[in-house]
């Protein structure tokens, strides 16, 4: 699936999607990573992420893009050690960790298709609530008493 | 800044009588006592406005939407997630609405480390009844508990563990229709959840309360006749100026702006006594579907002398499908096997009254990134523990097939960071709601609890804002 981002290049996304599929295979009925084209998600992310954080994961991203997969399979298995690792290394990569499962976790468990596969249905019912506008208009204040300060 | 030219010297060329920064449920609050009571008012919010009509309506949109860093942010040693809403309305808008008065455990434990005296329930009481009185607070009815709470009483019931139902801030759920209230995670496309925008904002603004959102407060200059606020909103440098300023903008967010503005000097105790009542959630695996997500959401939680006296609570709480993705252990296709059962957990939350002692601080160099250095002691690590061994047993009581633990702890209550005291040393405020020294400068929100409470804060800030409107009001007008 040929996923464009406003964000990521090319290679940098290849580094999602490979990042991606070690992290979420599939299992049975749940498809891969990339089979979903969860990466298609990614701006819905990385438009809010802050400036500093998105220049690290891009680098990162670009990385482990040219890196081979089994590579890829022993970092994400190294930084799950991380829980244990004591402070500032173990810091820095629980950061890491964090952030790597957050943001493939957010893309995948966000995609309609994974949704109908784990039963995940919501709603909420509005039928009987009143259309209105986003902001009130203020009234006039002339019958607000006076305070002094 | 004052230099930048690019500054506008006053945005709406005004002096307003009060600033308030931060809309959540102590803005909210004071925005209407003061507007009320004829004040002129300017609310600040660094997050985006929205509606009951335009709340994103998909978990990652308003994670990412609705949240400081882009969704989350993480204690300097990465052990400990925190949640912190960033949109008009603040945390009332994200959370579930739950309000709990105080015990008189948490007020004497409160009063013996501030050696504040109102710290008290029959002080508190009147402030109570006051915010009770313009908000819908209801229980969700037994009929419409879902698996996830039913699972949670019949387990309590088997082990002898007191439980209640929560009282909640919310009008017209529509439960008969089907309504799925996890949905009001991301903001209430009802407006039943009576956050801060419905109860008190909106009105505020009716009667000529001003609100200026997305605009992001760096530092504010204090002089004795007006405080100046200078930020930034949509990429422009703006400053206000009012009379007066009251803080609300949390735990982190206000010692962030006193610690930009200089007052670490001055404030010893600025930045300490960080709690967040770190929480952990357990999820176990039922043979028949439990759909925790679907129905009425939290409604049950426990109420035991005991666990009280132990320092910890549970909840009856389920996660939509990312969060739950976060919190599930490791990762590939068995992540994927328990994921798949989405549909089959329930799940309890282990919240503990952890000790207040962490630290808010600023990192060097320019950017000046907030640092939150949050660890657990070990009395917080054994009341953990504790809680979540009898998680396990509540649902092994309950015939659970599995039990899956989650390692990741979130703070959702951040507390502490601008305490109220008597002691110049170890508090940042007065018991009159005053930055010490400073009598133009007010907080009321979280930042001035001097510690956990164990306890869900909403309430209390609601009360102590209440209150702390009245002092203002009263200095104000002496």
């Amino acid at each position: 699936m040929t996923t464009s981002s406003m964000h990521l290049n090319v290679r940098q996304i290849r580094g999602l999607n490979k990042l991606g599929d070690q992290m979420l295979p599939g299992y049975q009925k749940l498809a891969s990573f990339s089979e979903v084209g969860a990466a298609r998600h990614a701006d819905r992310v990385l438009d809010h992420m802050p400036a500093s954080d998105l220049k690290d994961l891009k680098m990162l991203l670009g990385i482990l893009g040219v890196l081979p997969a089994f590579f890829v399979a022993g970092f994400l298995n190294f930084l799950e050690l991380s829980p244990s690792i004591p402070t500032p290394i173990g810091a820095f990569l629980r950061f890491m960790r964090i952030g790597l499962r957050g943001l493939v976790m957010t893309l995948y468990y966000c995609d309609p298709k994974v949704h109908d596969v784990i039963g995940y249905q919501v709603q909420v019912y509005t039928d009987d609530m009143p259309r209105q506008s986003s902001t009130a208009t203020p009234q006039d204040l002339t019958s607000r008493p006076e305070l002094h300060v | 800044m004052s230099g930048d030219s690019s500054i506008k010297a006053d945005k709406h060329d005004r002096i307003y009588d009060f600033i308030i920064i931060g809309s959540g449920v102590s803005g909210g609050r004071i925005a209407f006592e003061l507007t009320n009571a004829g004040a002129k008012c300017l609310l600040l919010e660094a997050g985006r406005e929205f509606s009951a009509h335009t709340f994103p309506r998909h978990e990652v949109d308003y994670s990412t939407q609705l949240f400081w860093g882009g969704g989350l942010e993480v204690s300097t040693d990465g052990h400990l997630g925190f949640l912190r809403a960033r949109c008009l309305g603040g945390t009332s808008i994200v959370n579930q609405a739950l309000l709990d008065r105080f015990d008189d455990i948490a007020w004497s434990d409160w009063r013996a480390r501030s050696g504040v005296s109102f710290f008290d329930s029959n002080e508190m009481e009147p402030h109570y009844a006051s915010v009770e009185e313009n908000i819908s607070i209801r229980e969700i009815p037994r009929e419409h508990y879902n698996r996830n709470a039913q699972t949670f009483t019949q387990a309590c019931e088997k082990l002898d563990v007191k439980w209640k139902k929560l009282k909640r801030a919310e009008s017209e759920c529509r439960l008969d229709k089907g309504s799925d209230c996890i949905v009001c995670l991301g903001g209430c496309p009802r407006d039943s959840k009576q956050s801060s925008l419905v109860t008190t904002i909106r009105r505020a603004r009716a009667m000529g309360l001003q609100i200026e959102s997305e605009f992001e407060v760096g530092e504010i200059e204090y002089r004795s006749d007006q405080v100046r606020v200078r930020g930034m909103q949509r990429g422009s440098s703006v400053e206000v100026t009012g009379a007066k300023v009251v803080l609300a903008a949390g735990a982190i967010g206000n010692t962030a702006i006193l610690l930009r503005s200089g007052f670490g000097k001055k404030l010893p105790a600025l930045g300490q006594n960080f709690a967040c009542h770190p929480q952990y959630m357990t999820y176990a695996m039922f043979k028949d579907p439990i759909d925790a997500h679907k129905g009425a959401f939290q409604a049950v939680a426990s109420h035991d002398p005991k666990m009280r006296k132990k320092g910890f609570k549970l909840e009856n709480v389920y996660a939509p499908p990312i969060g739950t993705a976060m919190l599930i252990p490791g990762f590939g296709p068995n992540h994927q096997r328990l994921m798949s059962k989405y549909r089959y957990y329930a799940s309890m939350e282990v919240a503990v009254r952890d000790e207040a002692t962490g630290k808010i601080s600023l990192g060097s160099g320019a950017s000046g990134k907030i640092k939150i250095n949050k660890s657990l002691t070990d009395r917080d690590k054994s009341r953990t523990n504790e809680g979540l061994k009898l998680v396990r047993e509540l649902f092994q009581a309950a015939g659970a097939r599995d039990v899956v633990s989650c390692t990741q702890a979130f703070g959702l209550h951040l507390m502490g960071g601008c305490v109220m005291g008597t002691d110049t040393k170890k508090s940042v405020v007065n018991p009159e709601f005053e930055v010490h020294d400073h009598p133009n400068l007010f907080a009321a929100d979280s930042s001035i609890f001097p510690e956990a409470p164990g306890i869900n804060p909403s309430f209390t800030i609601m009360a102590l804002s209440h209150r702390a409107s009245q002092h203002i009001l009263g200095r104000s007008h002496s």
